[in-house]
């Protein structure tokens, strides 16, 4: 077995041996949900009085949505956001409440499409090019966008997203009630994290240093980890992803938001999902119309990864984990019900990701703003300004 | 749905499935060529006949676009750099098949052409035998292709060459003979169509024998370069 030195030679390794690769994923799952098991541990030491201010600041629904939007712009990536979330708010001790967190799961949602925004910026030296990528691009912000402005008020004045999540991870969690189920799966978990408590332990005697270093290391692993799985997972099936998007934008619109699901939840990836149908939709190969859907499954199919870290959490508050994951869950799917059926509403997303991308094709520099104002340099300055 | 999603994870890969629509362009056009000079050289064309040309013709059109789409879509998606010469070859072979349909359903359409009487003689003998070794070389061309032998090639670029130089003789003796405005219109057309599949047969061979960035030329140093190399 030759030396996996480089990137270039895990990737040439990994498809000479699909099954190495397979066992690598696996790897990197396990060490994601250990990560988010030592997480919670990690909130549950740090104390009631570090996080107090955090959820002082997130009571307030639009901080959090901005908190949850920067968060995902600057790790790029929602499912790292996500699953940030589930276990604060699964956490042992001083649990993030699950109001606080809603706000932040929608605005993790709206962070995640900056990435796909980014690479159609590849495109600004040809302007048709540019315009026809960008609109494809954008059409995934509008949507989340469109799906937020509705559904925040909505759940500010009902807690219909809360309450309906809440009802199904308590039905989940009755329906083995009784039943004494020691899970192997979580005892791996449990025994996983314990190597990392005890590195904290052994760095430093102070319960508060510990907890820092217990969070700052679950959330690199995080990071890490899920990194490390979207990208074995695109080399194992690059080729079966291709055929399968391929497949969608020949077929009908509920086929290709159900590839778009399947895909993503596959890959644990929306951005790249979303991402492989700008070129195409830059080189005039798929028309915008034809890459909604796809980006529409592919928003759904990232919920995945909430709920998969929503299995690594245990102690009383795991049921409110899985809620905020299906919390993220139910929100995607609420939007796409509200804007998908209807053609007239269905048309608004579509209109203006047009728009934007005729005005951003006419002056490039736009675009550069767009990108950088408002997921970014904004909801900085909302934060600051809210703060 | 679920058996189509299934479907997918057994689907062959991309260059494959480029590889078997390259195939049957090829297949598909080689018909209409030997078609299309059987309805010449009759002098007449049902429209059973007509109808089966158009739709192959329609056909090689459609793999043409097919292919393109395919290419371009396979190097958005995966940017594979080992794939882009096979991608980019083709990108310009599809055009070739497609230019050989185009000249065997005009060669057709000249079984229709009111010309009052129809070529005999030695000029028409002679454009029949340059069906012959055009429709031939087709034939060993698409093997040669898909199998990538440059032997074979090579012999055949010879010969595909002495065919293209026939045909401008030919055309040059139509022009001093005794034929009817007519009968000399629909030889000099026969013979020019039969003239440019035999180029673009030249195209498709030259895939196999000379680099990418040279398709469609014929360097003599490389012509020699690959009959050096098989030991000619």
């Amino acid at each position: 077995m030759q030396p996996l030195a480089t990137p270039r030679a895990l990737q040439k390794q990994i498809t000479a041996s699909p099954w190495f690769g397979a066992v690598l994923a696996f790897l990197a799952l396990y060490v994601f949900l250990v990560a988010v098991h030592g997480l919670g541990g990690g909130f549950k030491s740090l104390g009631g009085g570090l996080l107090e201010g955090f959820f002082r600041a997130t009571t307030n629904p639009f901080l959090g949505l901005i908190i949850g939007l920067l968060t995902t712009t600057i790790v790029q990536s929602s499912s790292v956001t996500t699953s940030l979330i589930v276990a604060m708010v699964a956490a042992p001790e001083n649990p993030l409440p699950i109001a606080n967190a809603v706000p932040m799961v929608m605005g993790a949602n709206i962070g995640t499409t900056v990435t796909n925004t980014i690479v159609s910026l590849a495109h600004m030296g040809r302007p048709d090019e540019f315009r026809r990528a960008f609109a494809v691009a954008t059409c995934h912000d509008f949507f989340n966008f469109f799906s937020v402005l509705i559904l925040l008020p909505l759940e500010l004045g009902t807690g219909y997203l809360q309450k309906s999540a809440t009802w199904i991870a308590s039905e989940l969690a009755g329906s083995v009630e009784g039943v004494h189920y020691h899970s192997p799966i979580k005892a791996a978990i449990k025994a996983g994290a314990k190597p990392l408590h005890a590195f904290a332990a052994f760095i430093s005697d102070s319960t508060h240093v510990q907890a820092i270093l217990t969070i700052t290391i679950c959330g690199v692993l995080i990071y890490a980890s899920l990194l490390t799985l979207v990208r074995l997972m695109r080399t194992l099936l690059r080729e079966k992803v291709e055929a399968a998007v391929s497949r969608a934008l020949d077929r009908n619109p509920v086929f290709a938001m159900l590839i778009g699901l399947v895909v993503t939840a596959i890959i644990q990836s929306s951005s790249i999902t979303t991402s492989l149908l700008v070129p195409l939709g830059g080189a005039g190969i798929i028309t915008l119309a034809q890459a909604f859907p796809v980006t529409i499954g592919a928003n759904i199919g990232t919920t995945v990864t909430a709920l998969l870290a929503s299995l690594a959490v245990t102690g009383e508050n795991a049921t409110a984990g899985v809620a905020i994951a299906l919390v993220h869950l139910l929100f995607n799917l609420s939007g796409t019900v509200l804007i998908y059926p209807a053609p007239q509403i269905r048309r608004l997303p579509l209109a203006a990701a047009r728009l934007l991308a005729e005005v951003a094709g006419r002056n490039r520099v736009l675009a550069l703003a767009y990108v950088g104002g408002l997921f970014y340099l904004l909801p900085m300055v909302l934060a600051a300004l809210n703060h | 749905m679920l058996q189509e999603l299934l479907s997918i994870f057994r689907a062959e890969s991309p260059l494959q499935k480029m590889a078997s629509n390259f195939s049957e362009m090829l297949t598909i056009s080689r018909e209409l060529v030997e078609k299309a000079g059987e309805a010449f050289f009759k002098h007449s064309i049902s429209p059973e006949e007509r109808t089966a040309l158009q739709k192959k013709d329609v056909r090689v059109n459609k793999l043409e676009r097919r292919i393109r789409k395919q290419v371009i879509f396979h190097l958005s998606i995966d940017g594979k750099t080992p794939d882009l010469p096979y991608c980019l070859l083709l990108m310009s072979l599809v055009k070739d098949v497609e230019r050989i349909g185009d000249y065997a359903k005009e060669l057709a359409t000249l079984a229709d052409l009111p010309c009052g009487t129809f070529p005999e003689g030695a000029l028409f003998d002679e454009l029949k035998e340059i069906r012959a070794g055009v429709e031939a070389d087709y034939r060993s061309a698409v093997e040669v292709v898909q199998a990538a032998d440059r032997e074979r090639a090579v012999e055949l670029i010879h010969c595909g060459r002495d065919t293209v130089e026939r045909c401008e003789q030919l055309i040059q003796r139509i022009a001093q003979s005794d034929h009817t405005a007519g009968e000399a219109v629909i030889l000099t057309l026969g013979t020019r169509f039969y003239q440019r599949i035999a180029g673009h047969v030249l195209n498709l061979l030259s895939s196999v024998v000379v680099p990418l960035h040279k398709l469609d030329y014929y360097d003599e140093k490389d012509i020699a370069k690959a009959e050096k190399k098989l030991g000619g």
